[in-house]
């Protein structure tokens, strides 16, 4: 997987709990629906199919190797 | 040559035959059209290719012509998204039409009786069925004694329950989608416009799409999605629907049942179209769901890529393997609209908690911003289906960007009083700006520096002086050249008319 622009911890905790509270109190069924307006919006902020693609691939890593399975 | 099947596919294939001047025999198992609702909406294409056939006029004339397709979520009064079928003007046919299936079958039999060699046996079954090297023996039975026939080729145009496929023993692979579908064809004077109007999840159907389309004689199409678990005959109970059809339209709205019914769907096609001697197209070859109107409208494609070829084959100027790129070409047009089909029903009726989420949050998202306006997707419409990698193509000679690649059908435009597509008709064309060469023996060439009213056909199909296109007999293009000239031509023609290069 691809390691470049590291955030710093401090932007990775600010991150990590901004998305832990958008969920907080909300059912299931509430959250998954944010999710996916939120997968959609970082889509169309990326907006290159091709990248998206990969990147909806490389969510399938092996949790040992980190290898993106095929 | 015999066409089992006397739905839209098997009587538009006898005209194309007919029409280019073979002995055609149709044998079909009813005497009456059958009536009920079956397809209604015709595409751009389909209506190409009726015209090609005699009958587009009519069609375009006696249906209700619409472009545009709006999408509703709950109790919007506005549409979350909307769409222009005919976003290129300027050709004769329009978007879509909607016209009932016994409208369109019997403007096709009217078609049928101008042309003498072609004839159709009525409520004639065909109950048996075997194939050789050299052609085909049908078993049929009929009120006058059952009688069997040999012919060199036989096209299964029968349907989805295809007798031929069964008794030849042959696939059908796919899948069936767990939901089910009322169909309410209703009579009224309705104020609603000639418009594709879809809802997801409207009041009047919680949790549900209904689907709304006008057809014509005040006939309106309310299509219901009822999920899995229903009683079929319940459904379609009068007292059952009405009130349905009421909560839509409003208790002040006066309407008649014409019919109901209810349907269920599945997307799947045979492995191949061509085995031997027997040759299969439409509803007999593929299904696909109702979402996107490609049921139909896939058949018609399928008798115009395989009427001409069966006319090179039968005339002897085509070896029989040719037919070999119908089975490749259909193929590659059902997997299209199966894919388009399955894709639309996967974001109608979502399987999952997860499906179910990014449905909702297309929907949510739609009607605030643009970009998600494009993942909604209440039905791909179909249009043609184009072979970029088709056998019969020549690659590009010189430089192309713009205008219609190989293996795509031509884009309609005025020429002269009438259209490009017109001019064209049902055979192999040369189509240029000015170009000096000389054509091959009998093939027309149509030359636009010499027409009047050219200059839209010219710029769509990026014509620029000197250059030309060769055109197949169902207006696909086959090659294009900036210097065409005898031997180009010719090579390129060889290879869209046998199937194999020179
Ligand atoms: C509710 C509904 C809505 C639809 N809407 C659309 C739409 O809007 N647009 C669209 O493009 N498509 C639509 N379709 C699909 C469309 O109706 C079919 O794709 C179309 O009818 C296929 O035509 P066909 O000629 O291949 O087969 P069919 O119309 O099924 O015709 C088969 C013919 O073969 C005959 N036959 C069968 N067995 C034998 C035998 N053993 N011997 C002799 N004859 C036989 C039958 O009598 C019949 O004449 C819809 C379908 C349904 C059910």
């Amino acid at each position: 997987m691809s390691e470049a622009n590291i955030l710093s911890t401090a932007d990775a905790d600010t991150i990590y709990a901004q998305l832990i509270d958008l969920h907080r109190g909300r059912s299931d069924a509430e959250s998954l629906r944010l999710n996916a307006r939120l997968i959609l919006l970082l889509i169309n902020q990326i907006s290159d199919v091709e990248t998206v693609l990969k990147l909806i691939a490389s969510a399938e890593f092996d949790t040992m190797t980190g290898e993106i399975a095929s | 040559m015999v066409i089992v099947g006397t739905g839209p596919v098997g009587l538009a294939l006898a005209i194309d035959l007919g029409q280019r001047g073979h002995e055609v025999l149709v044998i079909g198992k009813f005497d009456f059209i059958p009536d009920g609702s079956k397809a209604i909406c015709f595409s751009k294409r389909s209506l190409d290719i009726l015209d090609r056939l005699k009958v587009g006029g009519q069609a375009v004339e006696r249906g209700v012509t619409w472009n545009v397709g709006k999408v509703f979520w709950k109790d919007s009064r506005e549409p979350i998204y909307q769409f222009d079928l005919l976003p290129v003007k300027n050709q004769k046919m329009p978007g879509f039409i909607n016209l009932q299936q016994y409208y369109l079958e019997d403007l096709l039999i009217g078609r049928i009786s101008e042309l003498p060699n072609v004839e159709v046996r009525w409520g004639h079954e065909v109950t048996d069925v075997s194939t050789s090297a050299s052609g085909a023996k049908i078993g049929v039975k009929a009120e006058g004694g059952d009688y069997e026939i040999t012919c060199e080729w036989l096209v299964a145009c029968d349907g989805s329950k295809s007798t031929i496929r069964n008794k030849l023993d042959l696939d059908f692979e796919g899948r069936v989608f767990e939901d089910n579908f009322l169909i309410a064809d209703v009579r009224m004077k309705g104020d609603f416009p000639a418009e594709r109007w879809f809802w997801f999840d409207p009041p009047f159907n919680p949790g549900k799409s209904v689907l709304l389309h006008k057809q014509p004689d005040d006939i309106w199409r309310i299509d219901f999605q009822l999920g899995w678990d229903i009683d079929r005959e319940a459904c379609i109970r009068p007292e059952n629907v009405n009130p349905l059809v009421k909560a839509m339209l409003g208790a002040d709205v006066e309407f008649e049942r014409e019919w109901y019914s209810v349907y269920t769907f599945q997307c799947r096609r045979m492995a191949r179209f061509v085995h031997g001697r027997a040759i299969f197209a439409g509803d007999s070859a593929h299904l696909v769901s109702p979402f996107g109107a490609r049921g139909c409208n896939g058949g018609l494609a399928d008798i115009d890529n395989l009427g001409w070829k069966l006319d090179l084959v039968l005339r002897g100027d085509a070896p029989e393997e040719f037919l070999e790129t119908y089975n490749i070409e259909a193929i590659t047009t059902a997997d299209e609209n199966i894919l388009n089909s399955t894709r639309s029903t996967d974001f109608l009726t979502p399987k999952s908690a997860v499906s179910t989420a990014f449905r909702d949050a297309v929907l949510d998202l739609a009607g605030v911003s643009d970009f998600a306006r494009a993942f909604v997707n209440s039905g791909r419409l179909s249009t043609a289906v184009g072979y970029p990698d088709g056998p019969l193509n020549s690659p590009d000679e010189g430089d192309w960007l713009g205008g219609v690649a190989s293996g795509y059908p031509v884009i309609d435009a005025p020429l002269d009083e009438g259209w490009l597509l017109e001019k064209l008709g049902g055979r192999f064309v040369i189509l240029s700006n000015g170009g000096q060469f000389d054509p091959p023996l009998g093939v027309d060439h149509i030359d636009l520096a010499a027409r009047t009213n050219a200059r839209i056909a010219i710029e769509r199909l990026d014509l620029r002086p000197g250059s030309a296109y060769l055109i197949r007999p169902d207006q696909y293009v086959a090659a294009r050249f900036r210097t065409p000239d005898a031997d180009n031509l010719t090579a390129a023609l060889k290879r869209s008319s046998q199937g194999v290069s020179a």
